[in-house]
């Protein structure tokens, strides 16, 4: 089976002075909680990883321009997942937040869809704009292998209060610039 | 003039000082204590017999705070290996690094 997660926001032009970019990012974690290497960490500087079982379709600064079509997908077969990765964190946050002064209220519309990639059947869905708008960063979810094998996943939807530098180094990751 | 025991001098002035480059064990965390005793012996409140005993009760002191010291340097010293070992395991330098810079283009 192969989920895709999907992130795709809107720009407000009247309000904003400056593009505001949202990034998805998946962090592929071993049984202590942190990601072995580098290629664990999957965003717009590293595009595959989990030995080919988690890719990124490409970073977005700009937000969609066709109506609810996703932004920035983050592609995940789930029969290929490495045994060393026992779960998968997929985290939202906005690039440069604390530069620019931006927040998630600051866009007109955001949203999260976690679907089959097969079906394109929507599995669940979060609306960014309105219950994370004073914030930059949030857990969206996490795939979790179970004794079995299976992988489920489990919705999140949380706050963050950091950053996504802030999230490598809460998953083991030193952030070099 | 009188030679002390501890390299202490006492010339029987009350304003006597103690010479230069006296081999003092006066106990370095409480120096309050040798001064009084200094001062009372001065005054004659005490007896040099008297200042003796108090004297060596304070180097007693100061023998076991020496070696209470001795065994905390020992314990640091032995746990300094582990710590360093302990930071080669788990430093920051065996992290994974990575860059969030993006690209202009």
């Amino acid at each position: 089976m192969v989920i895709e997660v999907g992130l795709g926001w809107k720009l407000n032009k009247d309000s904003l002075d400056e593009d505001i970019d949202i990034d998805l990012t998946g962090f592929l974690l071993n049984e202590k909680g942190t990601v072995n290497s580098e290629d664990d960490l999957i965003f717009y500087n590293n595009p595959s990883g989990g030995m080919g079982s988690v890719s990124f379709m490409g970073d977005n600064k700009i937000g969609y321009t066709e109506e609810k079509k996703a932004s920035e997908k983050i592609v995940i077969n789930l029969n290929s997942i490495p045994d060393y990765i026992t779960r998968i964190v997929i985290a939202v946050t906005i690039h440069e937040a604390k530069i620019r002064k931006q927040n998630f209220g600051m866009i007109s519309s955001a949203f999260v869809k976690v679907l089959e990639h097969e079906k394109n059947q929507v599995l669940m869905e979060y609306d960014l704009s309105e219950d994370f708008s004073l914030n930059t960063a949030m857990y969206v979810g996490e795939l979790q292998r179970q004794e079995t094998g299976d992988f489920s996943f489990k919705p999140l939807g949380t706050i963050f209060p950091g950053t996504l530098g802030d999230l490598c180094n809460k998953f083991g990751l030193n952030v070099i610039d | 003039m009188f030679c002390g025991i501890n390299g202490l001098f006492y010339t029987g002035r009350p304003d006597y000082r103690e010479p230069a480059n006296t081999n003092s064990t006066a106990n370095p965390n409480n120096p309050d204590a040798l001064q009084t005793l200094k001062l009372r012996l001065a005054k004659g409140e005490i007896t040099v017999e008297e200042y003796s005993e108090m004297i060596q009760i304070l180097s007693g002191n100061e023998a076991l705070i020496a070696k209470k010291d001795h065994h905390l340097l020992e314990a640091s010293d032995a746990e300094q290996p582990r710590k360093a070992a302990e930071r080669t395991l788990i430093g920051e330098s065996k992290k994974p690094r990575v860059s969030l810079r993006k690209s202009l283009v």
